[in-house]
């Protein structure tokens, strides 16, 4: 069990927020449903209980009444043979037969048989007329006793069958007997004789037969020693078929007990009978609002589907509206994870989830901040760091022109040695550039052409150089000293071969908003094997390359500024054949001059 | 919807759909009212007077458990074919069930033979050889048989000539052998005599007459000159009232009311699918002394 709970703690909390949501909605909900509906079942029946019992009270109390009512006609009847009939009536003389019958006759549906016996037991009148069977000796039985012994007391029997007088029909009826003591005048002298009166059985039944308590209660009727008077099954109770708690029933004053009887609980409804002792009692099956039919289960398992259907819903639809802006947040931020820094990051929903959306966002817009810095100062220091590689001039470069102007001055060529000084001085007035990155294509050219005229003299003409610049380029940006480097290879590695039909051709062109500078020479070539292994980028072809001539640490960098500048769609393309010569184009924005930023 | 909301949705969908469905099933062939079985009892054709407590028993069960009965007492013709007839006629009129006092069991047993399994049969008396009955409900012969010598044994009679019909049946066979034996072991002299309570025939001076039928007891205490000698079976009200004039000394009685009430009981019982044992009434020596008294007087005259 504590196994299983952990399990599904487990599972409760590595699920989804929704999924959380839903099941903490759902069981709490569930547990309010049924809280709910136990608390209204507890109500509902509690107060059905006390209805029924209630009636059932009420109907026990009408029984009571009724009985009370026949109980205190027959009395009546009893005082009025009493006292109007029998006494002060000189029985000598008079009879008291007819005015006992004319009473029978009114409660000839109550009354069985009435009989006035002397004290000694012999009959005065009886009605209707009957003859007492011989050999009987009433003195004997227990009503005659009862009355002579307590004579101002009228004594109510138990059921018996009359056996009393003659019946030639042979029928034995149920009877109760009512006596007491009376006083009979016999001319001057009076005694004490006793008054019988058979009440009917069947009619005092008649009152308890068609009362019916709430499921298959009764009511039965008992003397005050627990004598069953009356029971609807009171002969299967005699021979042991049915047994009946009537002796633990006379114990109890009115009032409800409950009683275990046969393990099931019943209640047990007592009401005294005034004068008699007697007691009614009904029997009730512990009343209560049950479940006991298929019908009603399946009315209860409907309505809580129902209910638990709805509910579902709804948390279904709560939870959704609750945590779909999570979701989408959560999305969000996974686009941003996955590259998509520039999405914005989802904000909506509730407050707390729209605060939390805003402050991702910051989080998210100061992080791409930081990166675009970080990237940019790179770069920076990217450019600034080729810059000064591409700016330092080759010790040897500058050794050998000052090398040719002194050989020039010392061999009176002092036209020439004025040329070179002057094209010297351009080309550094140019190579500093007052610091500016970003030059006119036409200084570089310019540039260029000094270098050319320099190297031109220390080659001793064994080339020629053209250089070309239609004057739509002249004025568009260019990076500095990006065409001298790839000039300088030129030189070093073809027209140092060449035996003055070397030919360097450089061209500037637009074409489509894109700038091109071609540097074109008609030497050795190289096979394409060599192409591509100048243009690889990688530490290891790095590493591997610059410790040599012609290792292309020149081009790669001339390709890595153009490409920090202007992005990675610029660059260097190199055409070559071996022995045919080389052509490598620098491939630039065509932007005028003054319209891009110097960094 | 998540996976597992649909699951639970549909889920609980389903068990409303099929509550649901039970429902209107239920409300579309289920019926509010009651079911009244309709059960015939067959009696044996003798006189009402012997079974007025049997069928207070059966009407004190029908009215607790709502069961529409029919007597069946009296029989055109010879009552024992007429009996089975009058069977064929209850279930061929579809009764679910019959109470069968038997007037001649191998008759009753060939007819309950062709009977309808569905019909629900409790038999009260002895045992009918061959055929299908749900229940028998029956006093132990040879215990009647045995309290009744009791009696005799008490009341100091001697000697005693037991009288049984030609046509006397297995019940009436056991008692004597219950009776024989008991009176043999207290060395009480007894003679059987085997006469028709119609005949014409006198007691014996000094000895106990003794019957083991109703109607022979009948015959005897017409027969007796109201010396308390006549000891015999039955509780109807002739001869209650013979026992109590002092006609017959003391009735070897059952409770005809505990018979009528298991009776159609059991019949119910196997309507409703439940299997039935037999029952065993208790039985009772009446006389004169107790017939009035507390239990006795409930078990002869039954109020219900």
């Amino acid at each position: 069990m504590r196994e299983l709970i952990e399990r599904i703690g487990a599972r409760f909390s590595r699920g989804t927020i929704r999924y959380a949501m839903f099941a903490s909605f759902t069981v709490s909900a569930l547990l309010a449903i049924l809280l709910t509906g136990v608390t209204l079942y507890a109500r509902f029946s509690t107060q059905l209980d006390d209805t029924i019992e209630g009636e059932n009270q009420m109907l026990v109390e009408q029984v009571n009444q009724s009985l009370a009512t026949y109980l205190r006609d027959m009395i009546r009847l009893s005082d009025s043979i009493y006292y109007n009939v029998v006494k002060n009536t000189d029985l000598d003389e008079h009879s008291v037969s007819e005015e006992m019958r004319l009473l029978y006759n009114t409660y000839s549906d109550y009354v069985e048989n009435m009989v006035l016996f002397t004290g000694d037991g012999e009959v005065v009148a009886t009605a209707p007329a009957a003859k007492l069977r011989s050999g009987v000796d009433v003195r004997g039985t227990p009503w005659f006793a009862r009355a002579m012994e307590r004579t101002e007391n009228l004594h109510f029997g138990i059921p018996a069958v009359q056996n009393l007088f003659v019946d030639t029909e042979h029928n034995y009826k149920w009877v109760i007997s009512l006596s007491c003591a009376v006083e009979l005048t016999r001319g001057k002298d009076t005694q004490l004789g006793v008054l019988l009166i058979d009440l009917k059985y069947s009619a005092l039944a008649s009152l308890f037969s068609s009362v019916k308590l709430s499921g298959s209660g009764y009511v039965y009727l008992i003397d005050g020693d627990g004598v069953l008077i009356y029971h609807p099954e009171r002969s299967l109770i005699a021979s042991g078929l049915v047994t009946e708690g009537n002796q633990t029933a006379a114990a109890y004053r009115d009032g409800i007990y409950t009683q275990t009887w046969n393990g099931e609980k019943r209640s047990i409804i007592v009401r005294g009978v005034g004068y008699t002792g007697w007691k009614v009692v009904g029997v009730v099956d512990q009343p209560g609002f049950t479940m006991g039919s298929s019908q009603d289960l399946l009315f209860v398992l409907v309505i809580f589907c129902a209910y638990f259907e709805l509910l579902i819903f709804m948390n279904v639809l709560l939870s959704k509206k609750l945590t779909d802006p999570i979701q989408k947040l959560k999305e969000s931020v996974g686009r941003v994870e996955e590259g998509g820094e520039s999405l914005p990051i989802y904000v909506g929903g509730t407050s707390e989830t729209r605060e939390l959306g805003t402050a991702v966002q910051g989080m998210v817009d100061r992080m791409r901040q930081l990166t675009e810095d970080m990237v940019r100062e790179h770069e920076q220091k990217q450019k600034s760091e080729l810059n000064a590689l591409q700016a330092q001039i080759n010790p040897h470069f500058l050794y050998n022109t000052l090398d040719i102007i002194v050989w020039m001055i010392e061999n009176g060529q002092r036209e020439d040695a004025v040329r070179v000084v002057t094209a010297l001085a351009r080309f550094f007035r140019i190579s500093l550039s007052k610091g500016r990155n970003i030059i006119p294509v036409k200084d570089e050219l310019e540039h260029v052409r000094n270098y050319l005229l320099i190297q031109e003299m220390r080659y001793k003409n064994k080339f020629r150089y053209r250089i070309d610049c239609p004057a739509e380029a002249e004025n568009l940006s260019t990076i500095k000293l990006v065409v001298q480097p790839i000039v300088e290879n030129a030189i070093y590695h073809s027209m140092d071969f060449m035996d003055g039909d070397g030919l360097i051709e450089i061209r500037a062109g637009v074409s489509d908003g894109a700038l091109s500078i071609t540097v074109a020479d008609n030497g050795l070539g190289m096979t394409q094997d060599v192409v591509e292994s100048l243009l690889t980028t990688g530490p290891e072809s790095n590493r591997r390359d610059s410790t040599k001539k012609g290792s292309g640490i020149g081009l790669k960098n001339v390709q890595e500024r153009i490409r920090l500048y202007f992005g990675p769609q610029y660059g260097v393309s190199i055409q070559s054949e071996p022995d045919e010569g080389t052509t490598v184009t620098l491939h630039l924005p065509a932007v005028p001059y003054g319209e891009m930023e110097d960094t | 919807m998540g996976r597992i909301e649909k699951r639970i949705f549909f889920g609980v969908l389903l068990v409303l759909l099929s509550a649901l469905g039970a429902m209107l099933f239920q409300n579309a062939f289920a019926t509010d009212a009651p079911r009244i079985y309709r059960v015939s009892v067959l009696l044996d054709g003798a006189g009402e007077d012997y079974w007025q407590s049997f069928r207070r028993g059966v009407n004190q069960a029908a009215q607790k458990h709502n069961v529409d009965v029919r007597f069946l007492s009296r029989y055109e013709g010879e009552p024992g074919p007429a009996q089975v007839d009058a069977l064929r006629g209850e279930w061929e009129a579809e009764a679910d069930g019959v109470v069968l006092i038997p007037v001649d069991g191998t008759l009753l047993a060939a007819g309950l033979r062709e009977a309808p399994s569905t019909l629900a049969v409790a038999v009260v008396g002895p045992e009918l050889k061959g055929a299908d009955v749900g229940c028998y409900i029956s006093s132990d012969p040879a215990e009647m048989g045995r309290q009744l010598a009791d009696a005799i044994i008490a009341d100091g009679q001697s000697a005693c000539t037991v009288y049984l019909s030609r046509g006397a049946g297995e019940a009436a066979s056991q008692r004597y052998q219950g009776l024989v034996t008991r009176l043999l072991e207290r060395r009480i002299a007894c003679e059987q005599v085997t006469v028709d309570p119609e005949e014409d025939f006198a007691l014996p001076d000094g000895r106990a007459a003794v019957a083991l039928e109703p109607e022979m007891t009948q015959a005897l205490c017409q027969r007796s000159g109201g010396a308390s000698q006549v000891y015999g079976m039955g509780a109807s009200n002739q001869l209650l009232h013979d026992l109590e004039e002092g006609k017959a000394a003391a009735l070897a009685v059952q409770s005809d009311y505990d018979a009528g009430y298991l009776g159609l009981l059991s019949v119910i019982a196997q309507l409703e699918g439940e299997r039935q044992k037999n029952r065993v009434l208790e039985s009772y020596v009446a006389t004169a002394e107790n017939m009035f008294t507390d239990p006795m007087d409930q078990i002869l005259f039954p109020i219900g």
